[in-house]
């Protein structure tokens, strides 16, 4: 059986695969909102990497570091969503390539 | 404290000059009787201590500690041998007269404050050269010779003839002086010392060779330009631009001569090397004759004056390549003298004339200026060496050295027999015959101050030959004989007067006209065509290289490269944040491709 066990290759397989798509949101989606889920994405596929090596290493300080970025994450977010709401007063819009204001 | 009494004699003219030039330029009396009691107080001072010392010298000041640079030590102190002495006390004689004779002379002049100020700041470096006892010393007062030289030939400033000659002294003067700082440094990594006192011992363990050449030939360049000697006289004529006084006092008795001072100074370096002492005779003994053939055809009383000082300085050069600096510098005593006395009695007859110092334009002036015709006939007689005025001991003893050298000897009596020519020229023509211009109709002679000052230096000219001169020398003169030079001398400076005679006696206008000479031998020509011209194409190349490569390329290209680029990479700000997050991807990807496939920097 093919998937009788589970090891840290397939841990990071499904890591990179969610940075991949995350990646490819941030760059290619014009939404701010998405591409701001895309950023999540990216940190949540880091964490998964710390995790799994942290299990299967037998690496505590992996697992601790991951709370760290659940807990900037989180206030990531809370500024990012308060700056996307301030856009859209002013601008009328979240598109990010309409956002172009600081080019010569 | 007593002991340093000797420093006054220098610092009285300098005070002078300064309290002149900060305080009193406004009160004329008071700046002159200032000035002139300054160079009396040097004068006095210089006298007593030529008294006071012995013949074996020992009258130095202590010295006072100046520069110390580890264990090398530079210290300001006066030499107080017998040369010093003697030179200090006829330089200081002389200022005072041409002191006094400037009262008269420029008695209507509204900036004769200006004048006196910086005849007192001459005097003071005059002082110094002859005082300084080393190397160094002596070149910075050497420098504000210099200056004060250009201050008073450019006095009459509103003259642009009187800038563009102090201009030119000046410069010509700062080539010789980087010759002689060439020989200062190279006299110190030779023998690592300054003093003059110890140049004497410590030539004995030169290394000899061609080094020691350069460095005498370094030595005598400084000479050139200060004593205007060949290749450098061409300062000197047209220094006459200045006011008479100046032109005896700096130009004529004491300024120019300190080259010959300096080089009887570091004669024991000169005397390591016969090539020097060779080069140094010939450029001598050939500038006896060059200048006295040009005076000749000169019309401007100065001129002729001036040229023949050209020529009289030769023979000290060429006694102190011969190796009797004795024989120079009294003939340096005995023509500052009558040199002196000539310039003052032709700054008479310009003055009686009104500013007329064409000789043509003079004439008849025995009549109306007896007393100034008079002592110009004694210092012509002087001059030629007649004897039995100074001139002709003073004379037969540099003739005498040249025995053995008949080359220099033929070329030194031709110089002689030109110099009895011209000298007869000028008396002729300016004192004889008719008054040709309104001014000599009118001519009489000077004031008071401007008679005394030229009876003293009649008397000391005539009288001079008694002066005992050699025996503040070191007493090495040997016993006086009568050579057959002495004969010739004599009989080729006489015959001298016989042509002049003949031909200008009654003439109104030049007989002759030889343009060679008129045009002094084209070396001004020269200069102006050969080395300004090329210093100009000089100038044109380094003009368009910074014009172009410099102000084009360097500094304008650098402004337009860093414009370029800017444009350039405003293109990349398309202000698409997507954009840049992919460039920063792509980035980080390749740097993560370098690492992995490389390793990265090891």
């Amino acid at each position: 059986m093919i998937f009788s066990e589970i090891t840290l290759g397939h841990y990071l397989a499904l890591s990179s695969l969610l940075f991949v798509i995350g990646l490819a949101g941030v760059i290619l989606r014009r939404s701010l909102l998405i591409i701001m889920m895309s950023l999540e994405l990216l940190l949540n596929a880091a964490n998964l990497a710390l995790v799994a090596v942290g299990r299967f290493q037998g690496i505590p300080d992996a697992q601790v570091a991951v709370f760290f970025v659940i807990t900037v994450a989180a206030a990531e977010v809370a500024l990012g969503l308060a700056i996307l709401v301030a856009i859209f007063r002013i601008k009328k819009t979240t598109a990010a390539d309409q956002l172009a204001g600081l080019r010569f | 404290m007593i002991a340093y009494a000797p420093y006054l004699i220098l610092l009285l003219p300098l005070l002078s000059a300064a309290a002149i030039r900060f305080f009193l330029h406004p009160f004329p009396r008071i700046s002159v009787s200032l000035s002139t009691l300054a160079c009396l107080g040097s004068f006095l001072g210089a006298l007593a201590l030529l008294v006071m010392g012995t013949p074996e010298g020992g009258m130095s000041a202590p010295t006072i500690p100046w520069v110390e640079i580890g264990t090398w030590k530079a210290a300001f102190g006066l030499l107080g041998d017998p040369l010093a002495r003697m030179m200090a006390v006829v330089v200081s004689g002389i200022a005072l007269l041409v002191h006094i004779y400037s009262i008269g002379y420029l008695a209507h002049d509204p900036s004769r404050s200006r004048f006196f100020a910086e005849l007192s700041l001459f005097v003071f470096s005059m002082l110094g050269i002859v005082y300084a006892d080393n190397l160094v010393t002596m070149f910075i007062f050497w420098e504000l010779v210099g200056l004060s030289s250009y201050l008073l030939i450019g006095f009459w400033m509103d003259r642009p003839a009187a800038g563009a000659a102090a201009n030119k002294a000046f410069l010509v003067n700062r080539i010789g002086d980087f010759g002689f700082i060439l020989g200062i440094l190279g006299t110190w990594s030779l023998f690592g010392t300054f003093q003059f006192s110890d140049l004497s011992s410590r030539v004995a363990s030169s290394p000899g060779g061609w080094v020691v050449t350069a460095v005498g030939l370094a030595l005598f360049c400084g000479c050139l330009g200060k004593s205007a000697q060949f290749p450098l006289h061409v300062w000197l004529p047209d220094s006459m631009e200045g006011p008479t006084p100046v032109s005896s006092l700096l130009h004529a008795a004491t300024m120019v001569v300190a080259g010959v001072y300096m080089l009887i100074r570091v004669l024991p370096v000169l005397a390591l090397s016969q090539v020097t002492m060779t080069t140094i005779a010939w450029i001598g003994g050939l500038m006896t004759l060059l200048p006295a053939l040009i005076a000749c055809q000169q019309d401007d009383i100065k001129r002729i004056l001036a040229y023949s000082t050209l020529s009289e300085i030769a023979y000290m050069v060429m006694a102190v390549g011969l190796g009797v600096p004795g024989a120079a510098m009294y003939h340096l005593t005995t023509h500052a003298f009558f040199k002196c006395l000539l310039f003052l009695a032709a700054g008479s007859a310009i003055h009686g004339c009104h500013d007329e110092q064409d000789i043509w334009k003079m004439g008849g002036l025995g009549k109306r200026m007896p007393f100034t015709a008079l002592v110009t006939i004694l210092g012509t007689v002087a001059l030629c060496g007649i004897p039995p005025v100074s001139g002709f001991w003073s004379k037969d003893e540099i003739f005498t050295a040249t025995a053995q050298h008949p080359g220099l000897a033929a070329v030194s009596m031709a110089a002689g027999f030109f110099t009895s020519f011209f000298m007869l020229r000028m008396i002729l023509v300016a004192f004889g015959g008719e008054p040709r211009s309104e001014g000599a109709r009118h001519a009489h002679d000077g004031p008071l101050s401007m008679i005394a000052p030229m009876f003293v230096l009649t008397v000391l000219s005539v009288l001079g030959g008694l002066f005992p001169v050699d025996s503040f020398l070191g007493g090495t003169k040997e016993e006086h004989h009568v050579s057959w030079t002495l004969w010739i001398s004599l009989v080729v400076a006489l015959a001298g007067f016989v042509p002049a005679y003949h031909f200008y006696r009654h003439a109104i206008r030049e007989p002759f006209s030889l343009d060679i000479l008129r045009r002094k031998f084209y070396v001004d020509e020269f200069y102006q065509n050969v080395l300004v011209a090329s210093q100009d194409g000089l100038g044109r190349l380094a003009d368009a290289f910074e014009g172009w490569v410099v102000r084009g390329f360097v500094v304008r290209g650098s402004g337009v490269m860093g414009r370029a680029a800017g444009q350039g990479l405003r293109l990349v700000q398309c202000g698409q944040v997507q954009a840049y997050a992919a460039v920063f991807i792509l980035g980080v990807l390749l740097l993560l491709g370098w690492i992995l496939r490389v390793g990265g920097l090891k």
